[in-house]
């Protein structure tokens, strides 16, 4: 199993663990991660000014793992949703596919629409499989209580993931929470918006977001949300103490990446491999609990 | 009231056409009205000036000037429910890109978006590697990353972005 690891530009700057613990648990499951310095910004926020720059963006990033026959492994939900967008519409529209490669052909590069894109979760979803991850847990995580958020772009649109969880009653972190022994915690505001692209044109819009879902979330007696996007890790978990003190709340909800419970659950170190020492909530009373 | 009323010699009716003559905007003709697209918008419910639903009938009617210049289009959170939840196809979502495109080729974006683009443009990503950057990354030992790309000032400059981005100070 061999992926070229797309970073994007938050988290290898400001989200270290969700890097560090993505490369721990994939090292240790035999999944092989390949770095490609050509990769760039996936044109998300472009698309913001000109779409058709933005997907131009997209199809460059497709193109240079192309061009060394490698499928994607994407950390950001919002990178997967664009990536995985702009691979659909290469395959299904000639047209897009025509025009993006007009933008690309003076730079030598072309795309064709042959590899995937797989967000880290989903890849450990299909590619290694619950059975296998489930034989391969070493730790219980049974005491713990989790908060699961998706995140928007890992869902929608729905028309760039044909085999995906679907936009209204996914399951699949569900299952991968599940299987590391920890209890999976529904609340009502599972799928509201983490807001984080609002964050930089009005951080008020923002705060109102987060406050709405921690407000839910801290009525459910959970020992930590866990997602699956460095920016809506940011927005809960960075923000946090902000949003509490706008808001005069008192909650305080640990927040972290999906690799980190799972990295935790296959007996790694919490914080060489797993990057615990960089949660923006103290992770401390969660790990005395396992 | 008077601010309400609606002056048809104030409107362009060859705007949704303007619309739907771009890649997304296609289907706004479609719209009936049903304002599913606003009952789950999660900005909609923090911030009732924010209404898909508005903003499309505006298109209909052809308010270009009031739409392209009014800054709540660049609130959308981009959560994709509006394009998910449509009825008729919409996809507001798509249809609110093609109204920012066109407002931010009329100088109306917000600077963090021309700040991003620029940034790729010089380095391909939107956060830089600094110092500090590259001093956590080794502490945790991750591998160097570099600020720079090959291919992300082409890109930019092959594209509307770079001229768009030119019309900005």
């Amino acid at each position: 199993m061999k992926y070229a690891l797309y970073l994007g530009c938050t988290t290898p700057a400001k989200v270290l663990q969700y890097e560090l613990s993505t490369r721990s648990v994939c090292k240790k499951l035999g999944i092989e991660l390949i770095d490609l310095e050509d990769f760039s910004c996936c044109g998300s926020n472009m698309l913001n000014i000109d779409t058709d720059g933005g997907w131009a963006l997209a199809c460059m990033n497709l193109a240079v793992a192309e061009r060394d026959g490698l499928n994607i492994m994407t950390l950001c939900a919002a990178c997967t949703g664009v990536l995985a967008e702009a691979a659909q519409m290469v395959r299904n529209d000639p047209h897009f596919k025509e025009r993006m490669n007009g933008h690309l052909q003076p730079l030598g590069l072309e795309c064709k629409g042959e590899i995937e894109v797989k967000h880290v979760s989903k890849v450990l979803y299909e590619d290694v499989g619950i059975d296998k991850l489930k034989n391969a847990v070493s730790r219980d995580l049974s005491p713990l209580r989790i908060a699961p958020h998706y995140g928007c772009h890992y869902l929608k649109p729905s028309f760039a993931y044909p085999d995906g969880d679907g936009p209204g009653d996914p399951h699949t972190l569900h299952e991968l929470l599940s299987l590391t022994g920890a209890e999976p915690v529904d609340y009502e505001r599972l799928l509201f918006c983490c807001g984080g692209k609002t964050f930089p044109n009005s951080q008020g819009h923002t705060f109102n977001l987060v406050d709405r879902k921690l407000l839910d979330i801290a009525t459910h007696d959970v020992d930590c949300i866990t997602l699956q996007c460095q920016t809506c890790g940011l927005m809960y978990g960075a923000q946090q103490k902000a949003v509490r003190e706008k808001f005069g709340r008192d909650y305080s909800i640990p927040v972290f990446l999906y690799p980190q419970i799972l990295g935790l659950a296959l007996g790694l170190d919490p914080y060489k491999e797993l990057g615990f020492q960089m949660s923006w909530i103290d992770p401390k009373p969660m790990l005395e609990k396992i | 009231m008077e601010k309400r009323i609606i002056k048809s010699s104030e409107l362009d009716p060859g705007f949704k056409d303007e619309v739907a003559s771009h890649h997304g905007g296609e289907n706004i003709q479609a719209c009936f009205s049903c304002a599913t697209c606003a009952a789950g918008c999660p900005i909609n419910e923090i911030d009732p000036n924010f209404s898909p639903i508005k903003i499309a009938r505006k298109v209909l009617l052809g308010m270009r000037k009031e739409v392209l210049s009014d800054p709540i289009i660049w609130l959308c959170a981009t959560c994709h429910s509006c394009y998910e939840e449509c009825p008729q196809d919409v996809r507001f979502f798509e249809v609110l890109n093609v109204l920012k495109n066109i407002a931010a080729r009329e100088g109306h974006s917000p600077m963090p978006w021309i700040k991003h683009t620029r940034s790729v443009r010089d380095i391909g990503r939107v956060f830089p590697i600094d110092e500090e950057v590259s001093k956590k990354r080794e502490d945790a030992g991750l591998p160097p990353l570099k600020n720079e790309n090959r291919y992300s000032k082409g890109v930019i400059e092959n594209t509307g972005l770079g001229e768009i981005e030119r019309g900005y100070k």
